[in-house]
């Protein structure tokens, strides 16, 4: 199908919207999407137009099928890498498992990082033994707060000395005791 | 009740509503672009039983919108009232709201992503706005497992929205520098500092009387707090150049002639058209802020944005666009203070 707008490239991108009281479609090729302001995507279709993704795995099926990797898929969702670099759209929060070195780059071209510091989750689900109805408490192993501390100190010091990919590796081991530590607490509370 | 959208708040001159959005989802069920009916249907009712549950601890007790059940037109209502995209009223089956009955607070379920929840506020308020939808988050959580990466933080249908999951956006009213043409120039700029300027409803639409969402882009690597800091920072900064192009626009007589003959227009009327309304409105609220127009309320005047809008008007009944034209006239003249008998 041809883009609705400029009536000469492929449509991609397929736009829901309202106007006035009706609801409109429309399909657009990837410039016009782009002009329109229906962006985000653009990352993935690069990839997915890139002549060493689709190609060269082509050509590898084509050459040697018996060395030819299967396409993999994610065993929740069944979305392969080639499913998300054409929608923009990932199949599931197990794909973001499967499929992290390929994603990788183009987070970091959306976001200029790639890593996480905000916030985190206060609870998981509270665990509901069946018959009971109710929820299990985990205590904290005891020893927590010491180990925090030195941490943190340890943090303090490599900063201070300028080290700082240990200091990263410090910080993200205080970030994830923290939060088993907020974890625990809130199973207490339920 | 008053609505959020009825009211003014913080830098009322400029900002008319602070929106910040949180997208969530489960762990287990495949995004909403994969799930099958019946995973749609496990989602919603995961969701919901949720939402009961946290209904005790909630700021505001939260009703049901069955979509399923939603007529077009008020279901295009909830878009031009802001409390669902486009994208969500398109597709209804499957699909649940819930809102507030301030309509500040919405979660919209099986969207783009399997739980977005949303707070909106008049005037900028995003630090208030974040707590509210961040205290939300938390209620649900308790009962709800979030799918988080220690790496990317919240797992999102699209990437664009990993980490933190936060858009937050500011609705800003920029007649002058709109007219002044360098709203091209400054959405330029604000691309590299990962923020966006859009129109009035969001992704690929146009504004609508001087109307533009502000809004973050970047939602990996920042803090929450860092995010809001930054659009802050950066709205202030809009704001002032905004507040100098009005001042200076105020003081040329052609400009004044605008603005009242605006007014004249909208208090005289006997037919209105939506864009025509809109276009008016907006150099009256230019009008309010610079002095010119001291009778007039910008509460009075956020409540006619929304009541005059096509679908809103049709609540009880569709009408045809030449009636909604004079109805329109009609409800503009009853809030404005009508010129003559």
């Amino acid at each position: 199908m041809l883009c609705q707008r400029c009536g000469k490239r492929e449509a991609t991108t397929h736009v829901k919207t309202v106007r006035g009281v009706e609801v409109e479609e429309y399909s657009l090729c990837p410039l016009c999407a782009h002009e329109l302001g229906y962006g985000g995507w653009g990352f993935f279709q690069e990839m997915g137009a890139h002549p060493f993704f689709g190609l060269s795995h082509l050509l590898g099926g084509m050459l040697e099928p018996s060395f030819a990797d299967p396409v993999v898929r994610c065993p929740v969702c069944g979305a392969s890498f080639t499913d998300i670099s054409q929608s923009g759209k990932v199949g599931c929060a197990k794909c973001y498992e499967v499929f992290y070195d390929q994603l990788l780059p183009s987070i970091q071209r959306m976001h200029g990082n790639t890593r996480h510091c905000g916030k985190s989750p206060v609870g998981h689900a509270m665990q509901i033994v069946p018959g009971q109805n109710l929820a299990l408490a985990k205590t904290p192993p005891s020893g927590q707060e010491e180990e925090l501390a030195k941490l943190e100190k340890q943090l303090q010091k490599a900063i201070a000395e300028q080290a700082f990919e240990q200091a990263a590796v410090l910080r993200d081991a205080i970030r994830e005791k923290k939060q088993r530590k907020g974890e625990g607490q809130n199973e207490k509370m339920v | 009740m008053k609505k959020w959208y009825e009211k003014s708040g913080p830098q009322a001159d400029v900002v008319i509503s602070t929106r910040v959005r949180l997208a969530r989802n489960l762990p287990d069920i495949p995004f909403p672009a994969r799930m099958t009916q019946q995973q749609r249907r496990q989602m919603e009712e995961t969701v919901r039983q949720a939402v009961q549950h946290s209904q005790a601890v909630l700021e505001k007790p939260l009703h049901f919108e069955p979509m399923d059940t939603l007529s077009q037109l008020a279901a295009i209502s909830l878009v031009e009232r802001h409390l669902a995209s486009p994208e969500f009223i398109t597709q209804r089956p499957g699909r649940a709201l819930f809102l507030s009955e301030d309509e500040s607070v919405s979660v919209m379920v099986g969207e783009e992503d399997h739980v977005r929840i949303q707070v909106m506020q008049e005037g900028m308020e995003l630090t208030q706005a974040y707590r509210r939808a961040s205290a939300l988050d938390d209620a649900l959580n308790t009962s709800l497992h979030f799918a988080f990466d220690s790496r990317l933080g919240y797992l999102t249908q699209c990437p664009t929205n990993l980490g933190t999951g936060l858009r937050a956006s500011l609705m800003l009213h920029l007649p002058a520098l709109q007219e002044g043409g360098v709203l091209g120039r400054i959405a330029g700029d604000l691309s590299k500092l990962g923020l966006t300027l859009r129109g009035t409803y969001g992704e690929g639409s146009q504004a609508v009387g001087a109307l533009y969402q502000l809004s973050n882009q970047v939602s990996l690597g920042l803090k929450e707090e860092e995010a809001l800091a930054n659009l802050q920072s950066i709205a202030m900064q809009i704001m002032e150049q905004e507040r100098a192009a009005r001042a200076e626009l105020a003081q040329r007589l052609e400009q004044q002639d605008r603005i009242f003959r605006s007014l004249g227009i909208l208090r005289s009327a006997c037919v209105l058209s939506s864009e025509e309304f809109m276009k008016r409105i907006s150099a009256v609220r230019m009008g309010v802020s610079t002095g010119l127009i001291p009778d007039i309320s910008y509460d009075t005047i956020h409540t006619l944005i929304v009541q005059t809008q096509p679908a809103t008007m049709m609540q009880n009944g569709r009408i045809p666009p030449a009636q909604r034209d004079a109805l329109r006239a009609k409800l503009v003249k009853e809030a404005l203070g009508c010129a003559a008998k």
